[in-house]
């Protein structure tokens, strides 16, 4: 059994689909379920490759489990992040739609429960409040209803706050 | 083949062509169900109208299981409500957790707006609106379903029976009819059985000795019959459907004739209004009525009704006037009764209640 403060100081490697190797801190991989059973099992000699993940999002990813572990989970009162990482996440998170889908498939693979959770919300606030055609712009989908179909669902008990 | 088994059919074709369809283009589709699960529900109507992939997926199992599993469920209460006109019509309710106050979401129209002594009933997403009558007292065997998670009125098969004014229950997947101690001698005393699953009912003979019953309590899997002899005392019964035998219980239960019972978390509560009003819960071991607290007479006028709203029991009187009470801190505390109450946040004027109940998408 290693001593903590050597745990704290070893490394990880994660190595990325298209190659590139990340060094990352043992706190900061433990982030990720998937990896940190892995550390549990002893099957993390030399570096981690990780197929499904390339090196732009990677690096994306590790970016959000470094801040997470550094931050040592402070919470308020109630049990929720404190103000300081709720605004740290709403700027991280604030990007373009490729690369939220990109953190989106990465976060699930890895088993990062908190950074899906966010990405997953961050999808549901782009919808929120937006028009049926808005919608469809945005994540390109074809209106396959019928000029009749489309007027009976709409007029359908319609909503006061529309 | 029939015309239509052969609609099924197509239809079925044509949902696994729309099923192929990504919900979301770039993303597998558990992980768009996550992110799609997590808009709040007054905005579901919205995303029907996107594509057929997401009409079909707001009203499908995947996405009441991922909106459980996640903790996104919300509740909304329709409560029915037979206006100054004479019409009736269905409010569409949530609550504003941080004003307390009810918000007007919807006014449905309902198919059968003229009638009066309409039962209602809730399985799983859908409403049930069964029988009553017109002005001209004939009453309909009609029923009219409201499918919460299409936002649309569907056709149910029609009561063996026409009814009006009777005695209602869902229990796992079925409803039960029949008719209530004073009704008119010329409509049988039969028991009629709905199985949602077939869409189909069933009419079967009184299982009891008497036509006396005044209310339906299902709990625990089983149908608790309440009656009132001719000299006003209370006995009650039970139904076990699977056997359909019916036998006598202990009386105690007999306590809640009134229509103001609820059940939460599977513990059966009552408003009791032999002493002021208050709150009781029945007790499984002892097979007896505890109290468990008083509520203010001058915050609730009658008719109220009561709806399971989360952990709380929500007690609906006039003009929408409502008392929510934790009923897990209630039994804790005791004597006292943690309440927070809430009002509509628009003009609510009409005759009267009839029904109000909760739908948790």
């Amino acid at each position: 059994m290693m001593s903590l403060a050597a745990q704290k100081e070893k490394k990880i490697v994660l190595r990325s689909s298209d190659g590139e190797e990340f060094e990352v801190e043992v706190a900061t991989a433990r982030q990720s379920k998937m990896i940190s059973n892995m550390i549990n099992d002893g099957c993390v000699e030399g570096s981690i490759p990780l197929f499904n993940v390339d090196a732009r999002t990677l690096a994306k990813v590790i970016e959000y489990c470094r801040r997470h572990a550094g931050a040592t989970r402070i919470l308020d009162e109630y049990d929720n992040p404190n103000e300081e990482i709720k605004s740290w996440d709403a700027t991280y998170i604030d990007v373009h739609q490729t690369i939220l889908y990109d953190i989106l498939q990465a976060a699930d693979y890895l088993e990062i429960k908190d950074l899906l959770d966010l990405a997953c919300e961050q999808v549901a606030n782009i919808i929120r409040g937006k028009h049926v055609e808005e919608i469809r712009n945005t994540f390109n989908i074809k209106n396959d209803f019928t000029v009749e179909e489309e007027k009976e669902i709409r007029k359908q008990h319609p909503w006061l706050f529309e | 083949m029939t015309m239509a088994s052969l609609e099924s059919v197509s239809e079925q074709c044509v949902q696994r062509e729309v099923s192929n369809v990504p919900i979301i283009c770039g993303l597998p589709d558990d992980i768009a169900l996550l992110c799609l699960a997590r808009v709040p529900r007054r905005y579901h109507h919205t995303l029907r109208c996107v594509s057929k992939r997401w009409r079909d997926l707001l009203c499908s199992e995947d996405w009441h299981s991922c909106r459980r599993k996640n903790n996104l469920e919300e509740t909304w209460v329709y409560v029915f409500v037979r206006e100054r006109s004479r019409k009736n019509c269905c409010y569409v309710l949530d609550l504003d957790p941080a004003r307390r106050c009810w918000r007007l979401l919807q006014v449905i129209q309902i198919p059968c707006s003229d009638k009066r002594g309409i039962c209602v009933e809730t399985l799983g997403k859908k409403l049930y609106l069964l029988g009553g009558c017109t002005w001209w007292f004939r009453a309909t065997n009609e029923v009219h379903c409201y499918d919460a998670s299409k936002n649309k009125w569907e056709k149910a098969a029609s009561m063996p029976t026409a009814r009006c004014s009777f005695v209602s229950a869902s229990l796992s997947d079925k409803l039960y009819v029949t008719n209530r101690r004073g009704s008119k001698p010329e409509s049988p005393d039969s028991w009629d059985i709905y199985d949602s699953r077939s869409n189909n009912w069933s009419s079967h003979k009184n299982p009891m000795l008497t036509p006396d019953i005044v209310n339906f309590i299902p709990l625990d899997g089983k149908l608790y019959t309440i009656h009132m002899t001719w000299n006003g005392l209370l006995f009650a019964g039970v139904y076990d459907s699977s056997s359909r035998r019916w036998q006598g219980t202990k009386n105690e239960i007999a306590k809640c004739s009134s229509d103001s019972t609820v059940v939460v978390d599977g513990t059966l509560y009552m408003l009791d209004y032999t002493k002021g009003t208050r709150l009781m819960m029945w007790e499984k071991e002892s097979e007896d009525w505890v109290a468990l607290g008083r509520l203010s007479d001058e915050l609730l006028w009658s008719p109220r009704h009561l709806i399971a709203f989360g952990r709380s029991i929500g007690v609906i009187g006039e003009g929408l006037s409502t008392v929510f009470i934790d009923v897990h801190k209630a039994v804790k505390v005791g004597g006292m009764l943690v309440c927070s109450s809430a009002g509509p946040n628009f003009d609510f004027e009409c005759d009267f209640i009839f029904s109000c109940n909760t739908i948790t998408i």
